[in-house]
Parts: structure tokens; C-alpha cells; sequence
């Protein structure tokens, strides 16, 4: 009878994960129009405070170890030039007499938002440090049967000034948990070879010239700016002499989306001189270049997500030695959003492996930066077990703390066999070492 | 470091030290307790619990003001190990390592490869002397924690000190999980937690304090002992390895791992003699005193002075919260060559002595190994016997030991906060007046 019952809530909830992914599976448009920050793509905020619901897991398996690889909280922006550039463009506009009300009222906006900056560029935003908080309360919530006196929570930080304070943040928060728990965190480049990972020759593969003729064709494509300049600048004219438009859209873009992760949020938008479609225009563009960079796009040989392979032995080889251990573990990394994104791609989670030479395909298809790697983004795998002796290790991952979908069967979605996932992945990355192998041979020959 | 290596290169002369005359013994029999005392700022911090005056009669402590250093860590750069690696290395392709030689190579080359990619780390041992510190507070001073108490902590920009900073606080929110904290590590906060002066320039001795500096040392430098432990033919050798900078770097290179996951392995550091580690000691305690203290031939002894927006923000910080309800501690994270030159603009336990004659700072008690150990630290502890309380008292700690102020006081190790605002104000005026 018990069974059964397990039975009826297992598919209970998953139908129920069904009913609320069919509800929440707006279109990109959709999901842009009612979130405008959304456009933001990897600027854009992981919101906290979402209730996710957990499928129960199957034969009274319980959690024993978190494998977490995340990204940073919100942060200033790094280069000085990245505020200034914009303010010039206007400034020298203005000096001209050839901004309109708007353009010298967007001016004087620009200046705040780098006066806030001021001191700080690189650094994580009070937003950004809130977030960190919430998502580590959240974790702690949600898995009671991890964070008991005898866990020990292991962070690692990639050397950047956010990303130590984000993964301190986070720390904090778990340590007013409980007085018995064991905290280690470190930021030391000796982890860099599985935490920080740049492959040169991936990098230097990305923008090819087919794929770079394909993005500026898609950038022509997507740059309908005039009713943008024509509020912002006196003349047309003017604009097309002085202004380089790709540069310079793409540049205040950047900091209207920044504006949400910052104290000026409330005060200060700019989101209120773009049209919808041109919101629209912009996500598409960085949406491209992020998915070109760290996707499966087919032109540049859809291999960039091996970038991360390290890491994703990395956690395939904890997982093993974890298992060995009689007490929970909770192992974070705290890392790029560049990197969190490879990541996703490569684990092929939900359908963020998409292999495609269209870029249109991405919006059509929910390839959206901000659903896979925003602020505060992470791959969760959580190991389950009944105990010690358990053989049978399930694991689910969630992505941005929603369960996710593996590319492997399961009988148990949205867990999966352990050793089915191991093999899954291993066998990927040892065909993609030999790969690497076949085309360093051809070169030498 | 950097500094130092720059320093030494310009060295010339050297007497074997056996003929050192100095004979402080107190300083070696420390060292022979504890060989990482030789190694100043590197000395390594212990989890001591020490006793303290009870709290002056009526009053409670209630705030904390805190600049620590981060804990022990790894050296910041590999030019220190490379100077006597490479002339090791030289002496072994051709020949002319000894059996210890040979070992004090691969000694050597262990240290590297462990080193590499660590450069400026926090070491794990530094991370727990964090943990300790932050355990003494709250056992000492709980009242300051208890309730709806907040913390504030700031930290330089530098990972380690970051670390060092989130270590106490983790440890403190595990104690008490409702404890309000804030954390920052921002450039903001750079002009007084780390304050560079464009005057006196961090680490720059001026033509008379070097020639001083050169002097003190040239009866303390080299080691002919050791290389002949080390080198077949030491007269040969010479014609490739510099005596005074490969023992001096050897030495460090040693004591240096104590602070690291090596700790273990003193192999490089038995090789020396308590009393050439001593002799280690008096170099760098002098170059210490010439470069951050009163040394009055380095540009009038003035370099502490380098620390007035730190203590001016000691001040105003405490003011703006001696009056508040809630209890809480101010702690700020950052380096030894801010603690240092700052202990000396606050007198702290002699520490502003003045001298022209480095010979006479270790007789009269500047022994820099004292002030800055890794993850030391200076905590103001405030007492009142209510928000309203005029007469506000508090006392110094100097790494979680009481410590002594030049200042008047009918309540010694306390401290009526007026007389230290009244003092140390005037201090700073007349010095930015006269400059």
C-alpha cells in the first residue's frame, strides 16, 4: 500500500511540474514584454523569493551532497571606459547643441549612474550581496537534510573581488544556520584549472568568418534604432557623422540593464526611451554573441561548451569520492557567468544544448541568456541515497534552483542514475578529447 | 619583500656572525622556543586565550574598533625563493652541491612547486588563527555581540584579507545567528585602510637611514658555516653565490613555510643555528624600525604619520557610536604595514620610540615580531554604564593583549575616551599643520 501511495505522489508531482512548466513556458517576447529587465540577458538577476517545489524523491532517498557550480552577484561594471565612452558621446552631442531634451536629460542620468560606480567598478552591488543572502537561506530551506551539524560546506572562489564576496555572502548567510558546522572558503588561482577555466584555442575559434559575417549580418538585422536617435540627438545627420551607433547603443544598453542590480533602482531607468521592439533588438543581439561565445552554434564547430570539460570532470569525480564519506557535504563554486553558461550548454540541460547555424532560432527555441546564466545563476547536483550502502545513487540537478532535465533516460524524472550520468558525461568528454586529439595530429602532419 | 630585495642588492660587505657582538638574549631564547619569531611579520600567531582585567566597576563593554591583519599566508611572489634557487641551481650544474646540498635543492623545489599558484594566499593555518580570534572576542567580550548587536567589517581589496575578514564573521554568525553584518571590500575605503603616503613612499629609506640601515647590517650578514654544510668548495662557489643573499633567503625561505601546509618540513630551517636566526632577526627588526617607525635619519622618523586617516577614522567612528543603543564592532581588515606604523603613531607599549641608532631598538624593547605577527591585531573595547554614560572608558589590545598608551590614566589598562580624543586629535593637527 505504501508504495502505492509513494507511487501517487511521485506522479502526482510530477504532473504537477508538468502543469507548471506548460503555465510558465512563455516565449522569450512574452516573458521580455512583462519583465523588461529580463532584456538585461546576463546582467539580469536571478529574482530570489521564488517557491520551487521539489519532486519527491523515489525508495525514501535523501540528500547527501550538494555539488554547486554558480556565478557571481550583481557587480559595477569593471572598466572605467564602459561609463565614460557613453557620457562622452552625449556630452560632445551637447556641446554641439545636438541633443534633444530627452538626450541631455539621459546625459545628466548617465552621470549618476556613474557617479554611483565611482570607486567601485568591479565590485558587488548591495543588491547584488542581498541576492547572495536569500539564495543561501534558500538553499539552507531547502535541504534540511544536508545542513545538520555534521556537514561540511566548502567554497571555492575564482579570484575576483564579486565573485569572493559573493561566495562570502553566501557563507555568512549558511553559517547562522547552525554553530556545528564546518565552513572552509578559499580564492586561491591553484584551483583555476577547475574553476576558471579559458580554452585559448576554443576562444580563438568563436568568431571565425563565417560565424562573424553571420552576426553582423544578424546585427543589421536587428539595429533599427532611428526612433532611438532621433529622441536622444538633434539631427539625424549629426548622428550618422558623429555617432557610432553599434558602439554606442550597445554601450548604454549596458547600463540601462545595470541599473536594476544597483542603490538607483526606482530612482533612476532608462528603459522609459526605448520602444519594446527595440528592447526586443538589443536582448537579440547580446543573445547571439553569448551564444556564439559559450552555445552550440554549428559555425564555429559547436564545441565551445567544452571549455568547461575540467570542471565537469571536476564534478564527476567529487561526486565519486563524496560517497565514501559518512557526513553531508556541500561543495560551492563561485565563478563566471560566461562559465556557468559553457557549463549548462555542455550538460545539455533542458534544451540549452540547442546545435544550430540560425541565430533567429534561439528566441523561437527559449535560448535566452537570462534563463540559463543571469547574476547569481548555478548548476545544482544534488546526490541522493537511502544510506552508506546504498549502490543505487540518484541525482537531480537544478538549474537556477528549478529541477532540470538531463539528455539521458531515467526512470525516475527528474532524478537520474548516477552511474548512468557518469557514463553519460565521460563518454562526451572523452569523444571530445579524442577530437582535440584527431585534429592535433592532423596539424602535425 | 619587493623592498627588501631591493635593498639587499645593494649590500657589499659582510662579517661572518659569529662576530656579532649584539647580545640581546632575550630575543634568541624566544627564538629558540619558537624559530618563527625570527621571521617578523611572518612570526605565526597563537590560540592563546589570555587573561584580562575585569571590566571597570558599573560599565560593560559595548563596542569594538578592530584593524587586523590577515593571517598567515603565502609569500606574495616568488623573487624572494628564486634568489637563492637560482644559485643553487648554478652550484649543482656544476657540481658542487654537498650531500645536504643536494637536499636543500630538493627542499627548495618542493617549496616552489607547492608555491606556485598560491602566491599571496591565505593559508589554510591563517584561516583558522581567524577562527580563533573571532572565538577570544566573543569569549571575551560577549556582551558586545549578544542581542540585536551589529558588526561592520571592512577588508582591503586583497583576496586574503577578504578571506580573513568572511572567516570572523562566519565564525561569529555560527555563535549568533541574529547578529546584523555587513561586509564590504571596495576601493571606497582604500584612502584609510590602506593608505599609500605620495611623501613618504612605503618602503623608500631615505640616502641616511640606508647608509645606517648598511652599517647595522654589515656585521650581521653571511653565513660561511652553511656554505660549507652546502657547497663542496665554498671559495668556488663564491665566484657564483652571493653569501649574504643566499643565507639570508635561505633562512626566510625556511621559516616562511611555517606559515604554509609545509609547517611540517623544517628540514631548511634546522639547518640554522638559533643564533643565526637570531642574527636574521636584529636585520630585518632593524630595516622594520628604519622603514615605518620613528627612525629620525628616514625623513624625520615621521612614517607612522602615514596612518593618520586610518586613526582620525578610528575616532570619528567611535564617536558616532559610543551613543547608540545597540552594541556592536567596527572591524576593518588589512596589512602589516599599515598595523605597524600605526601601533607607532598611537605609542602603543613603547612602540613610538625615536632613536637615530638602529644598535639601541632592540635593548630598549622594538621588537617588531610583537606588534605584527600574521593576523594581528589592534581592538579598541569601549565601556559604558549606559547610552547616556559621559564618562566613556576603554582599553587597547595589542594582538588580544592589554596594552599600554602614553597617556594619562587613573584606571590603567583603561582609558577615558575624552583624554584619547583630546591627545591624539591635537597629535594629528599639528602634525597636518606643520605639513
Amino acid at each position: 500500500m505504501l508504495h502505492v501511495i509513494r507511487d501517487i505522489r511521485q506522479w502526482g508531482a510530477a504532473l504537477l511540474l508538468l502543469i507548471c512548466t506548460q503555465s510558465t513556458a512563455q516565449t522569450v517576447a512574452e516573458e521580455i514584454k512583462t519583465i523588461p529587465q529580463c532584456s538585461a540577458g546576463i546582467i539580469y538577476a536571478l529574482p530570489t523569493g521564488k517557491h520551487q517545489t521539489d519532486t519527491p524523491a523515489p525508495d525514501g532517498k535523501k540528500p547527501f551532497y550538494i555539488s554547486h557550480f554558480g556565478s557571481t552577484a550583481a557587480y559595477y561594471l569593471e572598466k572605467v571606459s564602459e561609463y565614460d565612452q557613453p557620457i562622452n558621446t552625449l556630452a560632445k552631442a551637447d556641446s554641439m547643441n545636438m541633443l534633444t531634451p530627452l538626450g541631455k536629460d539621459v546625459l545628466r542620468r548617465l552621470q549618476f549612474i556613474k557617479e554611483d560606480a565611482q570607486d567601485r567598478l568591479g565590485e558587488m552591488t548591495v543588491t547584488g550581496a542581498q541576492q547572495m543572502k536569500e539564495l543561501a537561506q534558500e538553499m539552507v530551506d531547502r535541504f534540511p537534510d544536508i545542513f545538520v551539524d555534521s556537514c561540511l560546506v566548502d567554497a571555492r572562489s575564482i579570484v575576483r573581488n564579486h565573485c569572493i564576496m559573493s561566495m562570502q555572502e553566501v557563507m555568512t548567510q549558511i553559517a547562522r544556520h547552525r554553530a556545528a558546522l564546518k565552513l572552509r572558503q578559499k580564492s586561491s588561482h591553484s584551483n583555476d584549472p577547475w574553476i576558471y577555466v579559458i580554452d585559448k584555442e576554443l576562444v580563438d575559434e568563436r568568431f571565425n568568418a563565417e560565424t562573424d559575417a553571420t552576426y553582423q549580418a544578424f546585427i543589421k538585422a536587428n539595429h533599427n534604432f532611428n526612433h532611438l536617435w532621433e529622441s536622444l540627438f538633434a539631427s539625424t545627420d549629426y548622428v550618422k557623422e558623429h555617432v557610432d551607433t553599434t558602439q554606442f547603443s550597445d554601450q548604454l544598453f549596458t547600463l540601462a540593464s545595470g541599473i536594476q542590480n544597483t542603490p538607483l533602482k526606482g530612482t533612476v531607468t532608462l528603459y522609459d526611451i526605448y520602444t519594446p521592439d527595440e528592447i526586443m533588438q538589443h536582448w537579440r543581439l547580446h543573445n547571439a554573441k553569448n551564444y556564439i561565445s559559450y552555445g552550440s552554434f554549428e559555425l564555429n564547430g559547436a564545441n565551445q561548451p567544452f571549455a568547461q570539460r575540467a570542471p565537469l570532470w571536476n564534478l564527476l569525480h567529487q561526486g565519486d569520492s563524496i560517497k565514501e564519506l559518512d557526513f553531508p557535504v556541500v561543495h560551492l563554486r563561485y565563478s563566471s557567468r560566461g562559465m556557468v553558461m559553457q557549463l549548462v550548454c555542455l550538460m545539455e540541460l533542458n534544451d540549452f544544448a540547442l546545435k544550430t547555424a540560425d541565430l533567429n532560432q534561439l528566441e523561437k527555441q527559449g535560448w535566452a541568456n537570462y534563463r540559463i546564466a543571469p547574476f547569481g545563476s548555478s548548476v545544482q547536483v544534488v546526490y541522493y541515497r537511502k544510506d552508506k550502502t546504498d549502490e543505487d545513487i540518484l541525482i537531480k540537478v537544478l538549474l537556477n534552483g528549478e529541477e532540470a532535465r538531463l539528455p539521458l533516460q531515467t526512470d525516475h524524472a527528474p532524478y537520474y542514475h548516477w552511474r548512468d550520468v557518469k557514463r553519460y558525461y565521460l563518454r562526451k568528454l572523452y569523444a571530445y578529447e579524442k577530437l582535440r586529439f584527431d585534429q592535433k595530429k592532423d596539424k602535425n602532419e | 619583500m619587493k623592498t627588501r630585495l631591493f635593498l639587499l642588492l645593494f649590500l657589499t660587505s659582510y662579517l661572518s656572525p659569529l662576530t656579532s657582538t649584539c647580545t640581546a638574549q632575550p630575543v634568541l631564547d624566544i627564538i629558540k622556543k619558537n624559530p618563527a619569531y625570527a621571521a617578523c611579520n611572518y612570526n605565526t600567531y597563537p590560540d592563546s586565550l589570555y587573561k584580562l582585567t575585569p571590566a571597570p566597576k558599573g560599565k560593560r563593554p559595548f563596542y569594538i574598533s578592530h584593524y587586523g591583519r590577515h593571517g598567515s599566508r603565502y609569500i606574495n611572489n616568488s623573487n624572494g625563493y628564486n634568489i637563492p634557487y637560482a644559485m643553487i641551481m648554478q652550484a649543482e650544474t656544476v657540481d658542487e652541491l654537498t650531500p645536504i646540498g643536494k637536499k636543500v635543492l630538493a627542499e627548495m623545489q618542493t617549496i616552489l612547486q607547492h608555491s606556485e599558484h598560491r602566491w599571496g594566499d591565505l593559508a589554510e593555518y591563517g584561516r583558522l588563527q581567524h577562527v580563533w580570534i573571532a572565538q577570544h572576542m566573543m569569549k571575551q567580550f560577549p556582551e558586545v555581540f549578544e542581542g540585536n548587536a551589529w558588526v561592520e567589517a571592512k577588508s582591503t581589496t586583497v583576496p586574503r584579507c577578504i578571506i580573513s575578514m568572511g572567516t570572523e564573521l562566519n565564525t561569529f554568525a555560527q555563535r549568533y545567528p541574529k547578529l546584523e553584518i555587513r561586509q564590504e571590500a571596495s576601493k571606497r575605503d582604500m584612502w584609510y585602510m590602506n593608505h599609500q603616503d605620495q611623501v613618504i613612499k612605503r618602503g623608500k629609506l631615505s640616502p641616511e637611514a640606508k647608509q645606517a640601515f648598511n652599517k647595522f647590517i654589515s656585521t650581521r650578514m653571511g653565513n660561511s658555516r652553511v656554505m660549507e654544510l652546502i657547497f663542496k668548495n665554498p671559495d668556488i662557489v663564491k665566484q657564483i653565490v652571493d653569501e649574504n643573499d643566499f643565507s639570508y633567503y635561505l633562512m626566510k625561505m625556511g621559516l616562511f613555510q611555517l606559515n604554509t601546509h609545509l609547517y611540517q618540513n623544517t628540514f631548511l630551517i634546522d639547518i640554522f643555528k638559533p643564533e643565526e636566526l637570531y642574527l636574521l632577526w636584529q636585520v630585518d627588526n632593524a630595516l622594520w624600525f628604519a622603514q615605518y617607525a620613528n627612525f629620525t635619519p628616514n625623513y624625520g622618523g615621521q612614517y607612522p604619520y602615514t596612518q593618520r586617516h586610518l586613526l582620525r577614522k578610528i575616532i570619528n567612528d567611535a564617536d558616532s557610536c559610543l551613543h547608540m543603543v545597540r552594541h556592536g564592532a567596527q572591524l576593518r581588515f588589512g596589512h602589516d604595514t599599515v598595523l605597524l606604523p600605526l601601533v607607532c603613531l598611537l605609542g602603543i607599549n613603547g612602540y613610538d620610540l625615536r632613536s637615530d641608532n638602529l644598535e639601541e631598538i632592540e635593548g630598549k624593547g622594538w621588537w617588531c615580531s610583537d606588534i605584527f605577527p600574521m593576523a594581528s591585531s589592534l581592538q579598541f573595547v569601549f565601556y559604558r554604564s549606559s547610552p547616556k554614560d559621559k564618562d566613556i572608558l576603554f582599553k587597547v589590545l595589542l594582538n588580544e593583549q592589554e596594552a599600554r598608551l602614553p597617556i594619562h590614566t587613573d584606571c590603567a589598562p583603561y582609558y577615558h575616551w575624552r583624554d584619547f580624543r583630546r591627545h591624539y586629535l591635537k597629535k594629528l593637527d599639528s602634525f597636518e599643520k606643520k605639513n
